[in-house]
Order: structure tokens, then sequence, then C-alpha cells
């Protein structure tokens, strides 16, 4: 009896799964053909752009390149260090190459970004969404993918893939102070080393990765604060499903681009 | 009332289904109507709703946010909103629940009409049989 239940309840989050994945899957199509129809770049939506995309990207400046500095600093003169010691000091610039720029800072920018912007958005749509204001935008005939939706997801990739691609420079940077310090490196070789290591293919895994990143930054919040129940208790709720659905496509899109990068 | 609402497609609603946007100030709640409609640039089109707020001495509004004004303040705003929208059918649904009395609905419709008659719209009220007494003075006035 107990199994029954077991294997219904598996099913049925299963068929949930999916038929949520097929929702999010058919509004981005629908958000898609509006970014391509050139009536959607009205006055009010460009204004909305340029404020998110100021939101989301100007204001994290100074945390984000801090971040960079220290990680930078840290990390990379460990991965510089541990390598000299496995005497694998030819490799060095493309260890780094593919750690700085194929991973860690278009995954790392993502996750700074999803804490704070996209909580944010969860929240400001579940709270039109619970205060009627979404019905306001439709009454008065402006189109709320336009207005609201495009604007969010198009700052979200532009501000991540911008982010990710300066966080990359600012870490590589940053990190050379403190392999200077460790081993003595000079910064011409350094330099060399990075410059040998980088191909066009890194570039554009970075620029996919972020691409991707930013879109579901945006696209999944909103999403989720679309399918608020109509309460102000629901908001919480629909941020914090919203949130681990963010963080677990995240994950997806990260392994997923290891096994295409392995193959 | 409901049905009869659905039923007229080519109007501006003033009610509690259409609050204003939480996130935006009195002016840009204006502005945004001009701005998606007829692609006006943002400052020309925050202008024009300041000059309407300055014309209802309500400019001192012009920069807060809902939770900043009061229930007649935010009345006179979404009333200006639909001034704004293209159509020219504006509805006003209920005004009771807006207002915090609806002694004063006359004062503001004497208030609003220059601004009605100037763009040519047409105002229609909708409201329960038991409220109008308080419309009484407004339709002596017309008559």
């Amino acid at each position: 009896m107990w199994l029954r239940r077991l294997f219904e309840k598996i099913g049925e989050n299963t068929l949930g799964a999916w038929k949520a994945f097929y929702e999010v899957l058919h509004f981005s199509f629908v958000c898609f053909f509006h970014a391509l129809n050139p009536h959607s770049y009205h006055t009010a939506m460009r204004t909305v752009l340029i404020k998110q995309i100021y939101f989301t990207a100007v204001e994290l400046l100074p945390l984000f390149i801090s971040m960079a500095v220290v990680f930078g600093s840290i990390i990379i003169g460990v991965v510089i260090y541990v390598a000299m010691s496995y005497s694998l000091q030819s490799e060095i610039g493309s260890i780094l190459v593919t750690f700085v720029l194929d991973e860690f800072a278009p995954f790392f920018t993502a996750l700074l970004v999803s804490l704070r912007s996209g909580a944010a958005i969860n929240t400001e749509i579940a709270v039109m969404k619970v205060n009627n204001e979404l019905n306001t935008l439709k009454e008065y005939d402006i189109d709320i993918i336009d207005y609201l939706f495009l604007p969010r997801i198009l700052s979200g990739i532009v501000s991540i893939t911008f982010l990710s691609v300066l966080f990359a420079i600012v870490m590589l940077l940053s990190g050379y102070v403190f392999s200077f310090l460790l081993s003595d490196i000079d910064f011409g070789t350094y330099r060399y080393m990075l410059l040998n290591a980088v191909t066009l293919q890194d570039f554009v895994i970075l620029l996919v990765k972020s691409f991707a990143f930013g879109l579901v930054t945006m696209l999944i919040p909103i999403y989720s604060g679309l399918k608020t129940q109509k309460s102000y208790t629901a908001i919480p709720v629909s941020v914090l499903q919203g949130m681990v659905k963010l963080f677990i496509a995240l994950f997806v899109i990260e392994v997923v681009s290891l096994l295409v990068q392995s193959l | 009332m409901e049905e009869y609402l659905a039923s007229l497609s080519n109007r501006s609603l003033i009610g509690e289904e259409t609050p204003l946007i939480s996130n935006l100030n009195m002016v840009e709640n204006i502005a945004l109507i001009k701005e998606a409609h007829e692609n006006k640039d943002m400052q020309e089109a925050q202008a024009e709703a300041l000059a309407v707020l300055a014309a209802l001495g309500l400019e001192s509004i012009a920069q807060k946010r809902v939770s900043q004004c009061n229930a007649l303040e935010i009345f006179y705003v979404m009333f200006v909103r639909a001034l704004m929208a293209p159509k020219k059918h504006i509805v006003l649904k209920m005004p009771l629940s807006l207002t915090e009395s609806l002694g004063s609905i006359c004062d503001i419709l004497a208030k609003m009409e220059p601004f009605l008659q100037e763009r040519g719209d047409f105002l229609e009220i909708l409201d329960l049989e038991v409220n109008r007494a308080h419309y009484k003075r407004c339709i002596d006035a017309v008559s």
C-alpha cells in the first residue's frame, strides 16, 4: 500500500516537474518572440531596461570588483603554487584560463547576481501580482511582457555577460600580484602563459554560459513571481521556490557545459 | 456591474482593480501611459504629468510613492492617469472604495471637469444605488 503511494508520489512529482519545465520553456519562447519585435522597445520599456542594468550591474560593481580581487589574489596564487609543487609549470596558463574563464567567472557571477537581483525581481513580480498591479497594466493596454519581463531578461543577459568578463579580467590581474609574492613570476611571463593558453573556444564558452546564466537568472524568478497565489503570505513561498529552482537550473547549466566541454 | 464593465471594451477604468504601480512614483505612474502608448520621451511625458499635477495643486506628491500618499491623493493620480490614456471613455467604479469619504466626490469631479472637457473625455460613474444620495449635489449642479 505504502509502496503504491510512494510510486504515485514519485510519478506525480515527475509529471509536475516536466509540466513546470514545459511552461518555463513556452514562456521563454514567448519572451523571445517579443524580443524580436521592434515595437516592444517603446520608451517605457527602454527606461526600465536602463534602470535594471544599473541595479543589476552598476550598483554591484564595488562589491563585485572587491570579491574578484580577493578571489583572484588567493585562488590563483594557490593554483600556481600547487601547480609548481607538482612540476606543472608549463600547464599553469591552461589551468588558469580553464578555471577562471570557463568555470569560475561565469558561475560565481551568476550566483552573486541571482542572490541579489533574482530574489528582488521574484519579490517585485509577486507583489505586483498580489496587489493587482499586473491587471492595471493589462487594463491600460500595456503589454506586461514588453514592459516588465523583457527589460529584466535582457538586463540579466547583458549584466552577467559584462560582469563575467570583468570578473575574469580582474581575477587574472589580481592573481598575478599574489603569485608574484609566492613564486617570483614576472608579469611578462605570466601574461605570456595566459595569452598562450587562451583560445577562441574559451571566449565562446564564457559568452554562451553567461548568456544562459543571464537568461535563467531573470526568467525563473519572473515566472515564479507570476505563479504567486493572491495572498501576501504566498510571496515568501514564491521567492523561496523561485530561488531553489533557479539554483538547480544554474547547476544544471554548469554540469551540461562540463559534459559538452569534455566531448 | 461586472458584466456591464466587461461589455465596455474601449474604456479606461479607475477602480480597485487598477491600482497604481507601487514601484513607481506618482509622476512616473502617470507618464507611463504616454511612454508606452505614444512612445514619448521620458522627460517629456513626465513634464506633461507634472503640469497636470501642478494644475491640481498636487506637485508636492510628484516624487512620492503610493505608500507615502493618502487615499485622496492616490485617487487624483489614478484619475489623471486615466486622462492620459488614449481611450476617451473613462469609467469610475465604486469611488467609495478609493476615497475615504464620498462627501468630497462632487468637489473632486468639479476639479477634474476642465481636464475632461479639454480632452473631450466621457466620464461614467458606476456605484451602488444606496450611494445615490452622495451624488445628488453633482447631479443638481449639472441640471
